[in-house]
């Protein structure tokens, strides 16, 4: 019932979407419905957790609400259907080809590198997250610090989806995390390719698009059923989203844009950071413009309560905020341990993501300006403080470094490829549309 | 044109799908144990939590037992800080030559409550001190 749930929902988020008007682009509005969908559906079930609902309630309400809505604006639901360009953008079959290909391509390498239960952490941490969420009665044994080690205070945005389709199934099936994963990936890539659709540039837009494939294809991390690229999909939507809001002043876009940037707090702790400074630049950037400011927290207002309640109701004290001290401080001052991260970069930023870097470098090369557009700011500005985090971390560093240096390069190199190419496309705007018409 | 090309591309990624479906179908280490430990997740006791014994050092056996009783807490402490009448979980891997549970003080067993034999993979045990 909550597969039919979600499908509905992104019909209902379509035509919310078409009636503001936001896009033209068909893909980025079902990529960005299905984003809000499975959204509000990891709010609405742990909401429903928290209250302690029936499930069965839970189910038919979150049906109910976008059959209802599909049926009050049945015209515009009719209308998704219908095959109605009014933009005269169209794809050639060797374009489309190219774009499939790479598709087919990418789903043959995840099922290759994917393994039954994912791996460590999706047993250890996520999908075992999600086994507490299915015994709703007991989820809250999950919050003790006898089982510290599966770190229960992760936020739930995974666990809470994984769980709602087990609970509707009936079922703890492995193949509910797999999917989940394969189309996270799926739809990061075609976030991407769709962004530049909007804009017209199709061949930047199949260009970025394979570029983001292959660095997303050189790690196994979107195979790995983690929530990583779940999170690297929310950094990069208000990024595309931010984007599109500066070509159209619609004040439903700030909406969203808050919205998705809080979300990311739902998905990791460091998507809590990325909100932190996304908000920070993005009010530094309309200092003047209070109102957007107040759009932007109001899309950000729902996420926030859930991230602040699951904080200060059920999550234990997060491992590094715990251990970590004033005496932390004298790390800032260790050389040895900023030389041993920079080694560890090199080898593996440099040397294993040798594509990112070349693509950042020439970017800086071709036009420094880059560096001090809003999303290069937020983007390292993210990376610096994951620095630090390394510098002042309770673990071992070494240990440290080695377990997570590859998700913080996966939760940024989409939105660097894809920042990258959209500022390119924008100052050669006649060029590429020479290009691309 | 553009069908075709569309319905040849839902055909290979269906294949792609069903294809590795089979494969990823195939039952692992944590089915295995979930299969030796389903009497024990099946059983009310008075508590949720279970103290954690194995005869391998294995901390992947430890998440993967924790994985398969949840909601049930394994707990994993030296047996000295056990409470007393605590439920005590045995976990014996079979590809393991160590036949004992690893413990620095010897584990004194006031009952027995079940005891799992699967002679290929686990042999699990819930005992009480």
């Amino acid at each position: 019932m909550i597969l039919i749930a979600i499908l509905f929902s992104c019909f209902s988020f379509y035509i919310l979407l078409d009636n503001f008007k936001l896009f033209n682009n068909k893909l980025l509005k079902i990529v960005i419905s299905i984003f809000l969908s499975v959204s509000f559906l990891s709010f609405s079930f742990s909401l429903s957790l928290f209250t302690g609902m029936n499930f069965t309630l839970y189910q038919i309400l979150f049906l109910i609400t976008p059959i209802i809505y599909c049926i009050v604006n049945y015209k515009y639901f009719t209308a998704i259907f219908k095959k109605v360009d009014s933009t005269n953008f169209k794809l050639l079959n060797s374009e489309l080809a190219i774009i499939l290909f790479c598709l087919v391509l990418f789903t043959s390498m995840f099922f290759f590198n994917s393994l039954r239960w994912g791996r460590w952490d999706a047993w250890a941490i996520w999908s075992l997250h999600a086994k507490f969420l299915y015994f709703n009665d007991q989820f809250a044994s999950l919050f003790t610090n006898n089982i510290i080690w599966t770190h229960p205070d992760y936020p739930l945005m995974l666990p809470s989806l994984i769980a709602s389709i087990w609970k509707s199934l009936g079922i703890i099936s492995p193949m509910v995390p797999l999917f989940i994963s394969y189309f996270t990936a799926i739809c990061l890539l075609l976030l991407v390719l769709s962004s530049f659709f909007e804009f017209r540039f199709k061949t930047l837009g199949i260009i970025s698009f394979i570029v983001v494939l292959s660095s997303i294809l050189l790690d196994y991390f979107s195979s790995s059923q983690y929530s990583d690229t779940l999170l690297s999909v929310f950094i990069l939507i208000p990024i595309v989203l931010k984007n599109h809001f500066d070509k159209n002043k619609s004040l439903f876009f700030l909406i969203l844009i808050g919205f998705f940037a809080a979300t990311n707090g739902w998905i990791k702790n460091e998507g809590v950071i990325f909100f932190v400074i996304f908000f920070l630049f993005f009010s530094f950037d309309n200092i003047k413009k209070i109102k957007n400011i107040i759009y932007f927290l109001l899309g950000a207002l729902i996420p926030l309560l859930f991230i602040i309640y699951f904080k200060t109701h059920y999550a234990p004290v997060n491992d590094l905020v715990n251990a970590t001290s004033i005496d932390s401080l004298n790390k800032l001052t260790e050389i040895n341990r900023y030389s041993t991260i920079y080694d560890y970069l090199l080898e593996k930023v440099i040397y294993k993501n040798s594509l990112l870097i070349i693509l950042l470098i020439s970017a800086i090369a071709i036009d420094y300006k880059y560096c001090l557009t809003f999303d290069f700011k937020v983007i390292i500005s993210l990376f610096i403080i994951y620095f630090l985090v390394y510098v002042l971390t309770p673990h071992g560093l070494e240990w440290h470094l080695r377990t997570s240096v590859d998700r913080i390069i996966h939760h940024i190199s989409p939105a660097i490829i894809y920042t990258i190419f959209f500022y390119f496309s924008q100052k050669y705007e006649v060029i590429f549309a020479k290009i691309t018409s | 044109m553009k069908k075709t090309i569309i319905v040849i591309f839902v055909i290979i990624i269906s294949y792609i799908i069903y294809n590795n479906y089979k494969s990823l179908s195939k039952e692992n280490d944590i089915d295995f144990l979930e299969k030796s430990l389903v009497k024990i997740k099946d059983i009310s006791l008075d508590t949720n939590e279970l103290y954690y014994f194995s005869n391998t050092k294995s901390v992947a056996l430890y998440y993967k037992t924790q994985f398969a009783l949840t909601p049930k807490i394994v707990i994993k402490k030296e047996f000295l800080d056990i409470p007393a009448d605590s439920y005590i979980l045995a976990v014996f891997d079979n590809k393991t030559k160590n036949k004992k549970l690893i413990s620095n003080k010897k584990i004194s067993i006031k009952d027995t409550i079940i005891n799992v034999i699967d002679n290929t993979h686990y042999q699990v045990m819930l005992l009480r001190n």
